[in-house]
């Protein structure tokens, strides 16, 4: 893992507790971390990273938080059975924003940012031949969520994601 | 009141930035997807204003708005953008475009922004 990496993950990983935080919702490090890895949760986003930095960012979040994130990023009330209706597209813009935010100054330039992939599934699995994928889970209120950052060590193959239900 | 064009490829974006708006009193005349629809809607409706997303799918901000420039070089743009975008930021502005907003959208700051961009003459 090269320094410039672990880096950049630790920038999004701040940049995904900042916008989590400016939405109202408190975000505490999970303590089942251990029992988790490699596994998505409900509502998954994809990001590829390249330029000075290659690989790919997954924010992936349970279904209650992602009605709840909906509900509080849309700036006008909405309704449950509304929030579900935007709640792809809520994991998909505020993946697209910890992504950009998490680009400094004090970091490596150029970098670039593909646009959101998402995929929705239960109990799915990400398999990667990276070394050394980088993930950090959170718990909420209303559900967990997980930051992860793989690096692509090798231009084939980045992560297989299974959906094992 | 201003008239103004929406285009951001995330239905949120472009709901919220449409609240923000027509809470201030302010008309939203068109929106658009990606940038490709720009053309077609900036000729149909003439907004005094086009707030445009950075990060597009099928055309990004930056090509919208070095077409949309091209053959309107007077358009009021106002990019909308993650910090960490800058690069694309600053050249959407050397292009002519009049300001950016970063994300995510702080409802002030943002009608600060566009109502001194619609003051512009």
């Amino acid at each position: 893992m090269r320094q410039k990496e672990a880096d950049f993950f630790s920038e999004l990983t701040i940049s995904a507790e900042n916008n989590i935080t400016q939405l109202g919702i408190t975000a505490k490090l999970s303590p089942q971390a251990s029992t988790r890895e490699g596994n998505l949760d409900d509502y998954t986003s994809f990001i590829q990273v390249s330029g000075a930095i290659q690989g790919g960012v997954i924010f992936t979040v349970e279904a209650e938080l992602a009605l709840l994130l909906a509900q509080s990023y849309l700036l006008d009330p909405v309704t449950p059975d509304e929030a579900k209706t935007y709640a792809v597209e809520v994991v998909a813009e505020l993946s697209n924003v910890i992504c950009g935010n998490a680009i400094t100054e004090r970091g490596p330039h150029p970098i670039y940012l593909g646009n959101p992939l998402i995929f929705v599934a239960q109990q799915a699995e990400i398999r990667t031949r990276s070394a050394q994928p980088l993930a950090q889970y959170y718990d909420t209120d209303n559900g967990s969520f997980q930051i992860m950052f793989i690096p692509m060590d090798q231009e084939s193959e980045l992560a297989t994601i299974l959906n094992v239900q | 009141m201003a008239k103004f064009m929406i285009v951001d490829d995330s239905a949120v974006m472009r709901k919220n930035i449409r609240s923000i708006l027509e809470s201030e009193g302010h008309e939203v005349v068109a929106e658009a997807a990606d940038g490709r629809e720009v053309m077609v809607n900036y000729v149909s409706y003439r907004p005094d204003i086009v707030t445009m997303d950075i990060s597009m799918g099928n055309m990004g901000g930056i090509e919208a708005l070095q077409l949309l420039l091209r053959t309107y070089p007077t358009a009021k743009v106002v990019m909308v953008s993650a910090i960490g975008h800058k690069q694309q930021v600053l050249e959407a502005i050397k292009l002519g475009a009049k300001s950016y907003v970063v994300k995510p959208i702080e409802r002030v700051r943002f009608l600060d922004i566009v109502n001194r961009v619609d003051a512009q003459s």
